[in-house]
């Protein structure tokens, strides 16, 4: 047999011989967490299921804000276990898509394993920083504040820390959007707190927080 | 096998909206590598990490700011910035996605449009300064 059919042969052959192999239960995990969630947790289910023990050498996370744990790094053929990821909400919003790579010494790429959380925004509000120059014609400034949860959310009130800014809050639709008009009142440097409440969850209503600087 | 696999992937190039770049230096919208940085004017540098990596070292001059702790974070740098300054985000590697979500909430909850994220980020950094 020629040489370079050979080698052929013998590289597809080596998946069939090194049977060390992890086979993962699910390599994606997707949630959506509760408002009062601190941390996401997702737990991926593995076996050993080639004919040699392996071991998992490294466990690679995308993010710092993602700890990891494993039991034990070694397992026979057959053994079963399980590596979970724990995500630290902190202050994130929305879709976070965090991936971990595990390695071992089968010589096999890395598995990568995929966390999906979904973490509710009552309200979105954009922007949340609003900014005049002196000397600028001071222009008011508009938000807008749309819902993100499937529940109507009410602005329950709208207060300035500084009265050198004024609001207006008008309603684009009921429990869904809301528009917000910031005047900014005066030459001088100043800056201000406008703070947004609302009616939900009604347990612990959340409260967010603009900034308006005059600078 | 060999040949239907490179058909398959010339296919698969051709035609996949979401196909990687060819190149992993290939920069993406809002990136910046080290010579684009070179380039900025008095960067403001946001850096992405945990505050131990931060902690651990960072770029001179850089401010934390992560979405562990963002509501208070935020505040100081919106003390800081100023009206055409570019924000340079950055994290620990190619790797890592916090910068790019850094990045973009800054410009969608914050408003401001100067920012560009570190391709490679501290990593590149770090190499590139050390040696």
């Amino acid at each position: 047999m020629n040489l370079f059919i050979r080698t052929f042969l013998a590289v597809l052959s080596i998946p069939l011989i090194c049977k060390a192999n992890l086979t993962w239960e699910t390599r994606e995990v997707s949630q959506t967490v509760d408002l009062s969630a601190k941390t996401a947790v997702a737990t991926f289910p593995f076996t050993n299921s080639g004919d040699q023990i392996i071991k998992i050498t490294e466990v690679k996370t995308s993010c710092g804000c993602t700890a990891t744990s494993l039991d034990k790094k070694i397992y026979a053929p057959g053994e079963s276990g399980e590596i979970e990821a724990v995500l630290n909400i902190g202050d994130r919003l929305g879709v976070q898509r965090k991936t971990v790579r595990v390695y071992t010494d089968n010589g096999a790429a890395p598995a990568l394993l995929t966390m999906t959380t979904t973490i509710p925004k009552v309200l979105e509000i954009s922007p949340r920083f609003l900014f005049w120059k002196q000397g600028e014609t001071f222009t008011p400034k508009s938000i807008d504040l749309s819902v993100g949860v499937d529940a109507p959310v009410n602005i329950t009130s709208v207060q300035s820390s500084n009265g050198q800014f004024m609001t207006t809050l008008s309603v684009v639709e009921e429990g869904k959007a809301y528009n917000l008009r910031v005047s900014a009142v005066g030459a001088e440097k100043q800056r201000g707190v406008i703070t947004i409440v609302t009616d939900y969850p009604a347990e612990d209503p959340k409260t967010y927080r603009i900034h308006a600087h005059v600078r | 096998m060999v040949i239907a696999s490179a058909v398959l992937g010339a296919v698969n190039w051709t035609i996949n909206p979401n196909r990687p770049p060819f190149s992993p230096e290939t920069l993406q919208e809002g990136e910046i590598d080290l010579v684009g940085l070179a380039a900025l004017s008095n960067p403001l540098y946001l850096d992405a990490r945990t505050l131990s990596e931060f902690e651990e070292a960072h770029i001179p001059g850089a401010m934390l700011l992560n979405e562990d702790d963002w509501d208070q974070r935020v505040l100081a740098l919106i003390e800081r910035w100023e009206p055409g300054r570019v924000i340079v985000v950055y994290c620990s590697s190619l790797a890592c996605q916090a910068s790019h979500a850094v990045a973009e909430r800054l410009k969608v909850e914050m408003g401001i449009d100067a920012v560009v994220v570190l391709k490679g980020g501290w990593e590149v950094w770090q190499e590139a300064n050390n040696s």
